[in-house]
């Protein structure tokens, strides 16, 4: 995926700039999807500087208000600001997505490589092992561990990464060794490389795109498991917002008429969700091929 | 012949095997050979022979399942047997460079050739990242690749076949090993390329002084390119000697059966000589001299003993070796 189709033998042949070659290899689909994440991104952090209203202060009289020119989406049971706890709530919801993606990008790719790299009855454990860890329920796992440790954004964090790693791990370990046998690996080993250098240099950039999919894929899992965790009470508490928490608080007054407390944080949770996964299936397509 | 100071590898009695230990599969027999600075040997062999694998255990990297079960390594007159991976690993690359069969897999894709020849400075800890790639720099103009060797990278994809297996032999020379491994370097190029990769290899030989273990199917590519010859059979030695002696005047009857097999130029409408049959599975080698199923001029009390290596200048493993031409 990394070729340059244009990029011809020789020199003095003119070689798109680096800006656009760049361009030129992500689909639009994956453009598309990162400027909309990028959008929920500044929502959430470039908001809350131009909409000054503070996500937690009480407006006691003005209860579950429809959108109007002073609350633009609306007031919850509390009398507080929709909008600015839908602006709070994407920076947990993201921030938080984000540290568990890359927690299980880092474990995924240590326990993948250790197991690919690594002699045979090491690789057979390892898998065993994971085998029994992807039996068990994401989400079975995750209530399970949510009741026995206290919430707040950074034990989340690690909760979720907790659980998101297995999945890439067999996605490293598969591809490590698919590279192992490839020629300029053993070829690297012929001029003294040892296994760390082989695992840093050729298989981590063997992998690499196959890595950035997954990542998309993983946070789009992320956003949606926090959300899901956050709906069953078992997320950020209250008072703090979350889209997931927005949702949950919102569920039962949005019978009764209360619409905007759950169509907007739905919607947020929904576009996050759509852009990274539009993010990863352009990727996705890039990689193999049209 | 250890005591020779220009002795650069010194293999004898190598014999690697796979299969359970009881009823081992011998797969390379008691092979020895000595290559001398600045000189090339040829090792000659049909697929199987044990020819690739001879050159793995060199380099101390068998393939899973087959290991060494007798024999010693010496390269520059240190055991090379029985050392730790770690001090492998140090060896490999500075002092014994490999070039592979096939140069389009055998370059990482993803990085650029100066980068991928810098890399194997950096892996043994030989200069700064800047240092490396002014060696690579001037290694590429020595391979004959100078137009390579400005500061543009170069990735494998935009180099031509013999391009890219000269930036392999430029990698394989980066820490000025004495010795190269050559594995069927030229096997996957086409004729005209072939012989602008021998010539290289030829120049590198006499330049640098280079012992080079030249490693091919194609015996009048050994015979025009190398100095001596040395013939596998099923993993076993049957002639070694000088070109002038093993390819011009054959004693064994396998050597002389593969020189026959040479299809003539230009081409006549005779049928094309083969030899008849197979060679044997490994496994127990059948009793007596391996080739004697496959031999035209095989007699009774060949099937009864292992020939042994004899004669001189040229060695052969043969009872009733082929007289003059």
């Amino acid at each position: 995926m990394t070729e340059t189709r244009d990029a011809t033998v020789g020199r003095g042949v003119a070689v798109r700039g680096r800006w656009s070659a760049v361009v030129g290899d992500i689909s639009s689909l994956s453009l598309l999807g990162g400027a909309l994440f990028t959008a929920l991104g500044l929502f959430s952090w470039v908001g809350p500087l131009l909409y000054r209203h503070s996500d937690l202060a009480i407006h006691a009289h003005h209860i579950l208000k429809a959108p109007d020119a002073r609350f633009p989406l609306g007031t919850d049971a509390l009398g507080r600001d929709v909008l600015a706890r839908l602006m709070r709530g994407g920076q947990t919801t993201l921030a938080i997505s984000l540290g568990a993606t890359l927690i299980g990008l880092l474990g995924g790719l240590l326990y993948g490589m250790t197991s690919g790299m690594g002699p045979s009855w090491l690789d057979r454990t390892l898998m065993r092992l994971l085998d029994a860890v992807l039996a068990i329920p994401t989400l079975v796992m995750m209530i399970f561990f949510a009741a026995i440790v206290p919430l707040g954004p950074i034990s989340l964090t690690l909760l979720l990464g907790l659980v998101s790693w297995p999945g890439l791990a067999r996605v490293v370990r598969n591809e490590a060794l698919a590279a192992r046998g490839r020629d300029y690996v053993r070829a690297a080993r012929q001029f003294g490389a040892g296994p760390l250098y082989i695992a840093r240099v050729h298989l981590l950039r063997a992998m690499l795109p196959l890595i950035v999919v997954n990542a998309t894929f993983l946070m789009a899992d992320m956003i949606l498991g926090l959300s899901g965790l956050s709906f069953l009470g078992l997320g950020i508490q209250p008072p703090h917002a979350s889209w997931g928490g927005l949702l949950n608080s919102g569920a039962g007054l949005a019978v009764i008429g209360s619409w905007w407390l759950i169509v907007f944080p739905g919607l947020a949770i929904f576009l996050a969700i759509l852009a990274m996964n539009m993010v990863g299936q352009g990727l996705l397509a890039r990689r193999e091929g049209p | 012949m250890n005591a020779n100071p220009d002795t650069i590898l010194a293999v004898a009695g190598l014999t690697l095997a796979r299969g359970p230990r009881h009823r081992p599969e011998i797969l390379v027999d008691d092979l020895s050979l000595t290559i001398q600075a600045g000189e090339m040997l040829a090792l000659v062999g049909e697929s199987g022979s044990g020819k690739s694998l001879s050159a793995a255990a060199v380099f101390g990297l068998l393939p899973a399942g087959v290991r060494r079960i007798a024999g010693s390594i010496r390269l520059q007159g240190q055991e090379l047997t029985g050392r730790s991976e770690r001090a492998l690993r140090a060896i490999r690359g500075r002092a014994m460079g490999l070039v592979f069969q096939n140069p389009l897999t055998a370059l990482n894709p993803s990085l650029s050739v100066q980068a991928q020849i810098a890399e194997v400075y950096r892996v043994h800890r030989q200069g700064s990242r800047t240092a490396a790639r002014a060696r690579a720099s001037a290694l590429l103009a020595e391979v004959g690749l100078q137009d390579l060797s400005g500061p543009r990278d170069h990735y494998p994809h935009q180099l031509s076949g013999g391009m890219r297996q000269r930036a392999m032999i430029a990698m394989a020379l980066a820490c000025d090993p004495p010795l190269l491994v050559a594995d069927e370097p030229t096997t996957a190029l086409d004729v005209l390329v072939q012989a602008q990769i021998l010539a290289l290899l030829a120049r590198l030989q006499r330049e640098r002084g280079l012992a080079i273990l030249f490693i091919t199917h194609d015996l009048r590519l050994a015979a025009r390119t190398a100095d001596r010859l040395l013939v596998l059979y099923a993993g076993a030695i049957m002639e070694e000697g000088a070109v002038a002696d093993v390819f011009e005047a054959p004693r064994h009857p396998y050597t002389k059966a593969l020189k026959a097999a040479i299809p003539p130029l230009p081409a006549t409408s005779q049928r094309l000589f083969e030899i008849p049959g197979l060679p044997p599975p490994p496994g127990p080698p059948p009793s007596g001299c391996r080739f004697a199923p496959r031999c035209g001029h095989v007699r009774p009390d060949c099937r009864d003993a292992v020939p042994p290596l004899r004669g001189a200048p040229a060695r052969f493993a043969c009872f009733h070796p082929c007289q003059d031409q």
